[in-house]
């Protein structure tokens, strides 16, 4: 299992880094601090899981699901995010999101999420 | 443009709900990352001059730590969250999972309260736009410790050119036993004027 973390908060990778560790023992996890160095490297890294925050620097999050979208390889997309707005939550859906958090995330809420999504 | 732009009384209690329940968002939000309780107290909403504002009382103790995120597009402003020094740093320590009285306050204490901002205010900001049938678009947070002692040393940066009234919604949230206390504030720019009036049609949707 191949799992990539973006996010621009250092705050918020640890903490989903440590539900995925736990959730997915094993699994090869990558951290971007950018959405933009993220689009760069994904289709080499492959991976089967991403977690993407909306509001990040250079790149805005539905900016990186559109790119993302025109890739060859489409691996599910869970966002996690403090823009919790109707008009966010519906543009995600149209950019087929697998699931959509809200921020805040404890640990328990998130490995939760991420233990019924990894046994799906 | 009026020179005292006035919400009725149905708007302004209309806001003062919608900012009510967001913090009442916030205050969960909170609570569930730190593991504490958290006191909310009921918000108030006013028109203030800029060279008339309200005094903070509260926040007349010194260096204060502010996140402040702009927001533009169907609602725009900027949104604060002010933080006691003090409980700033024990906040930082609660996200973290750090022992109190570390004495420091590194890139990490800074990046976990840039974030808990941002969550805070995006989750009340997210209520009122979605209510008002809007939608805005977000600059990054930004952190930033200031000396403080009344709005106008909070805020002064913050005002837009030839601006001359804000709406100033504004929230307590506390946590008595470690010292933390903070305030949320909405301060809501562009012409008042349109903000009463998109408040006033989400009252009457027929």
């Amino acid at each position: 299992m191949k799992i990539a973390i973006i996010d621009d908060s250092v705050f918020m990778r640890r903490l989903v880094r440590a539900a995925f560790a736990q959730a997915s023992p094993g699994a090869e996890i990558t951290e971007f601090a950018e959405a933009e160095t993220a689009l760069a490297e994904l289709p080499a890294l492959a991976p089967d899981l991403i977690t993407v925050d909306m509001l990040m620097p250079k790149l805005h999050g539905l900016e990186f699901l559109a790119r993302l979208r025109q890739q060859a390889r489409q691996p599910r997309v869970i966002v996690v995010t403090a823009d919790i707005q109707k008009s966010i939550r519906e543009r995600c859906a149209e950019l087929g999101v697998t699931e959509f958090i809200e921020k805040p995330i404890t640990f328990d809420k998130l490995h939760a999420t991420l233990t019924r999504l990894l046994a799906a | 443009m009026n020179d005292n732009p006035t919400p009725s009384p149905a708007a302004l209690d209309a806001l003062c709900e919608l900012v009510n329940i967001g913090v009442g968002r916030a205050a969960a939000a909170l609570a569930e990352l730190t593991g504490r309780t958290v006191a909310i107290a009921v918000p108030t909403v006013e028109v203030v001059r800029f060279d008339h504002p309200s005094q903070v009382a509260d926040l007349q103790q010194g260096i204060t730590l502010r996140v402040s995120q702009a927001f533009t597009g169907g609602l725009s402003g900027q949104a604060l969250l002010i933080l006691n020094s003090q409980g700033a740093q024990r906040l930082a320590e609660l996200l973290l999972g750090k022992p109190p009285g570390d004495g420091s306050f590194d890139a990490n204490d800074q990046a976990a309260l840039l974030e808990l901002g941002n969550i805070i205010i995006g989750g009340v900001i997210g209520r009122l736009v979605d209510h008002l049938g809007v939608s805005v678009n977000y600059d990054l947070p930004m952190l930033q410790l200031r000396g403080v002692s009344d709005v106008v040393d909070l805020i002064s940066d913050l005002v837009g050119p030839g601006q001359t009234h804000l709406l100033l919604m504004r929230a307590s949230l506390s946590i008595a036993a470690e010292h933390i206390s903070g305030y949320l504030i909405l301060l809501a720019g562009g012409p008042l004027e349109e903000l009463f009036q998109k408040i006033e049609s989400s009252l009457n949707p027929c």
